[in-house]
């Protein structure tokens, strides 16, 4: 499978909850410019529960459409492993733009 | 060159409820092969064994006679359409049809009910409709062996003719593994025929044997 053919499956599967994680990192965001790197641990668990909620509802309530990427070569291992792997990066490089910043 | 998918030695239960326990199939490419079975006798579960996705204890599923555990790792030698909707519905014709490789204009020539819906979002199409799509493009779609659970579910009689006559078209290429309860179809598609009953395996030389093993009354 060609990596642009890759990501393309990657970014549909991030589609179904983009925005849901990026309200949550800019949220993060927010809360470190307000009360600084004391909260640090906070943002890191509420990071960590939002992610293991939004799996747990994606397993639940989306798990048919895995066989659409199985069919199509990607494993639920991949997906998820790039897909969160990518949205933490970007979580911490916001985080540490934002402690820049202040 | 044909290829050979072979399974057998497959135990599954559920707590104490043994659902399979001697199964024993072979499939060729150029061949269709016909699964029936009774609600819960574990046809679904089979196919999902194969696939890759349902782990059991036991169980040799061989390609070529190589082992393959996980075989949805494997599309070029497997894909399998299972009996719900499986695709995101946001997405729109044509982006299935590019994440397949397929042609799209092939497909609206040959069935001009869906000309111009390339763009046209899978949420917009009939229950119907979407299966018909769902069904097309794992029977197309470049692979060894292809698994169909219920392909024609949800399908009117006009839809299922065409589907048949494109798994026909298409077994020059690859080996299919179908199981539907509109068993008619599948005993006239079918190049072997197993039907599943009490956890085991029985292949149906003759037709008439569908009958003395409960599956149907005819």
């Amino acid at each position: 499978m060609t990596l642009l053919r890759k990501l393309s499956l990657l970014l549909t599967f991030y589609r179904n909850f983009w925005l849901a994680n990026t309200l949550i990192t800019l949220m993060c965001c927010f809360l470190l410019w307000e009360y600084g790197q004391s909260i640090y641990k906070v943002l890191f668990c509420l990071k960590a529960f939002t992610l293991f909620i939004i799996y747990q509802y994606i397993r639940s309530y989306k798990k048919n459409e895995f066989y659409y990427y199985q069919n199509l070569g990607l494993s639920k291992t991949i997906l998820w492993t790039y897909t969160f792997g990518f949205d933490i990066l970007a979580w911490y490089f916001l985080l540490s733009q934002t402690n820049k910043l202040r | 060159m044909t290829h050979l998918l072979e399974l057998d030695s497959i135990r599954l239960s559920f707590g104490s409820r043994v659902i399979l326990s001697d199964v024993f199939m072979k499939c060729n490419t150029g061949k269709i092969t016909g699964l029936l079975g009774r609600n819960g006798q574990g046809k679904s579960c089979l196919l999902n064994i194969i696939y890759g996705e349902l782990k059991c204890k036991d169980k040799s599923i061989r390609f070529d006679h190589t082992p393959i555990a996980n075989a949805y790792q494997r599309p070029d030698l497997l894909r399998s359409l299972p009996q719900f909707n499986f695709f995101p519905t946001f997405l729109t014709l044509q982006k299935v049809f590019d994440d397949f490789r397929l042609d799209f204009s092939t497909f609206e020539k040959r069935f001009p009910e869906f000309a111009l819906k390339q763009d046209s979002r899978l949420s917009t199409l009939s229950g119907g409709q979407l299966r018909f799509v769902q069904t097309y493009l794992i029977v197309r779609a470049e692979s060894q062996f292809a698994l169909l659970d219920e392909p024609f579910t949800h399908l009117m009689p006009l839809q299922i003719e065409k589907m048949i006559e494109l798994i026909r078209e298409e077994k020059v290429n690859k080996g299919f593994l179908i199981t539907d309860h509109l068993y008619q179809h599948i005993v006239g598609l079918s190049d072997d025929l197993y039907l599943l009953a009490d956890g085991r395996t029985h292949l149906l030389k003759d037709p008439a044997r569908i009958k003395e093993l409960g599956y149907a009354r005819f």
